[in-house]
């Protein structure tokens, strides 16, 4: 019943807190490689769907399926040992390290050298290769902190508003960034940046009160008359 | 699983300096008379037990004040055991090394799991292991059938082993040079591999480390039980050449006192802690021969400028000037 390209499934993902329900009943499929957005105003439930799918969060109801097996309940390190990483909001990299020592130490004990020479090529950080992170830019911190995500070749990615904080030059860069990985990486992004959300041009999930109101390819969503009314209305 | 690739090592400057320093050594016997041999073996041994405490607190970040815990529980291991159990000589110093390496290790296993699994870090780890200190001082002086008490034990054997006595001063000192050499160069391999990378993101930041799968409290736990270990060697090789043991190997001021050779050579750098122990012993020498009293007004001087002008000694600060220069080169 799962089709073969699909790589995570939600099926009525729900979460309440108290009388709350903060996500209603989600249901949706992401494929292999592709890369999708989550967009919505504050209090949508975007960073909560996040929080459930990595096993941060436990579900109130509904059913986590990744490659076909069952993920709701597991704790966070099991998730991610499938292959499920996830970046967060602030960027977190080890500055007294180098940019290549910073990709070793992420490798863990399945330390690989032509992945991580793939991976620097892949951030765009090979001139800075040998430079201690702390002299990163705010962005290409960012990109660092992806790049050590992919040392563990995740099959689905999880980033928390990746741009936050970054310059329009560097949103830019990001997104052209992101959309290098379709095709090798699952990667689900959280945004509520518009430009950049326009410019990555991916598959767009719109959250509102918890609940999906569209999802599709983003020149859809863009001409939807409901989405258009509860957020692209409101900028 | 694919084995795991080993991490390159390329040649750094520590370990040339760490090379250039074990030669230098090395012919100390051609030029010093015995008296001052004995000496330069004593400031080895006293090297090592900085070393040992610069594979901690240099490369975690963790400042142990009870080192000299562990350099005690060497001493008063290999002391007991030569003294007080009547073995056969040809072998009582190698089971005297063992006991004392041993103790040190196992003390530190048991301490240090309960203080790093506890999740006791920072200034709290600190304090945890002045105690620490303390309360092995205390033992040393109160449990005195075994350990001698205030006055100590007198008349630990020249070290010996598979039939050979170092007994000489230019073998003592050949001998403390080589365990000097073996650790510093182990201790270098070591920590500029991928084991001394995951430390080192230890010290930025313990948690995310955590989340990229490590086991943290057990890499920090290895490093200060292999640094305890090392400490416990330094004390026992130590005493074989003084020839006795007394409660001040064990006491608070030798913690302080190592704590100081470390941050003179620069934590962090392993080579510096050995040629930051040689500095501080010769600056000793040479200014409480001119007044009694100046000694620790200079050490007083020394914290005052480690403070303002270079926090992690001045060893480190030379070290960073030499990479800006060699980087400014690559690229102009």
């Amino acid at each position: 019943m799962t089709d073969t390209s699909s790589v995570l499934q939600l099926e009525g993902v729900t979460r309440k807190f108290g009388s709350f329900t903060a996500v209603k009943d989600v249901t949706e499929t992401f494929r292999q490689g592709e890369l999708n957005c989550i967009i919505g105003p504050n209090g949508a439930g975007k960073s909560t769907l996040l929080n459930m799918i990595c096993g941060t969060l436990p579900l109130s109801a509904g059913r986590i399926s990744f490659e076909g097996q069952p993920i709701q309940g597991l704790p966070g390190e099991r998730i991610a040992e499938l292959g499920i990483a996830r970046k967060f909001q602030v960027p977190s990299v080890f500055p007294s390290l180098t940019v290549r020592e910073n990709l070793e130490v992420a490798a863990g004990l399945r330390g690989d050298d032509a992945l991580l020479e793939e991976v620097l090529d892949r951030i765009l950080l090979r001139d800075e290769a040998n430079r201690p992170a702390a002299d990163l830019a705010h962005g290409k911190k960012q990109w660092l902190e992806i790049g050590m995500a992919l040392m563990l070749r995740p099959k689905v990615l999880l980033l928390d508003e990746p741009t936050a904080g970054l310059s329009v030059d560097e949103t830019r860069a990001t997104a052209d960034f992101l959309k290098e990985l379709k095709g090798k990486v699952t990667v689900i992004v959280i945004e509520h940046d518009m430009a950049f959300v326009r410019a990555l041009d991916a598959h767009t999930i719109v959250l509102h009160l918890g609940e999906v109101i569209a999802a599709g390819a983003f020149a859809q969503i863009e001409a939807n008359e409901m989405v258009k009314d509860v957020y692209l209305g409101r900028r | 699983m694919t084995a795991t690739p080993v991490r390159k090592r390329r040649f750094r400057l520590p370990t040339m300096i760490a090379i250039v320093l074990v030669a230098l050594l090395a012919m100390l016997p051609l030029l010093a008379n015995a008296y001052a041999l004995n000496n330069y073996r004593d400031v080895a041994l006293l090297g090592l037990f900085a070393l040992s405490l610069d594979v901690f607190w240099g490369r975690t970040g963790i400042l142990s004040f009870g080192h000299a815990t562990f350099f005690g529980l060497g001493a008063y291991g290999m002391a007991v055991t030569t003294i007080q159990f009547g073995l056969d000589p040809a072998w009582a110093s190698l089971a005297g090394l063992g006991a004392g390496v041993l103790l040190a290790a196992v003390v530190a296993l048991f301490v240090g799991y309960f203080i790093l699994y506890g999740g006791v870090r920072g200034a709290y780890f600190t304090i945890v292991t002045l105690a620490l200190t303390l309360i092995a001082g205390h033992i040393a002086v109160g449990w005195s059938s075994v350990t001698g008490g205030d006055s100590g034990l007198i008349g630990v054997p020249p070290f010996s082993a598979f039939g050979y006595t170092f007994y000489d001063p230019v073998s003592s000192f050949y001998l403390a040079l080589g365990a000097l050499a073996l650790c510093l160069f182990g201790s270098l391999w070591v920590m500029h591999g991928r084991f001394g990378l995951v430390l080192k993101a230890i010290q930025d930041d313990e948690t995310k480390v955590r989340t990229l799968g490590y086991k943290t409290q057990w890499i920090l736990l290895k490093t200060f039980v292999g640094s305890a270990a090392m400490a416990g060697l330094a004390g026992a090789l130590y005493v074989t050449g003084t020839g006795f043991v007394a409660p001040d190997l064990i006491a608070l001021l030798l913690s302080t006192e190592v704590i100081i050779w470390v941050a003179v050579g620069g934590s962090g750098t392993l080579v510096g802690a050995v040629i930051g122990t040689a500095i501080v012993w010769q600056l000793q020498v040479k200014i409480s021969s001119i007044s009694f009293a100046a000694w620790p007004i200079a050490i007083g001087v020394f914290f005052i400028l480690m403070v303002l002008v270079f926090p992690k000694g001045p060893a480190d600060w030379i070290l960073r000037r030499v990479r800006a220069w060699q980087r400014k080169e690559k690229t102009s």
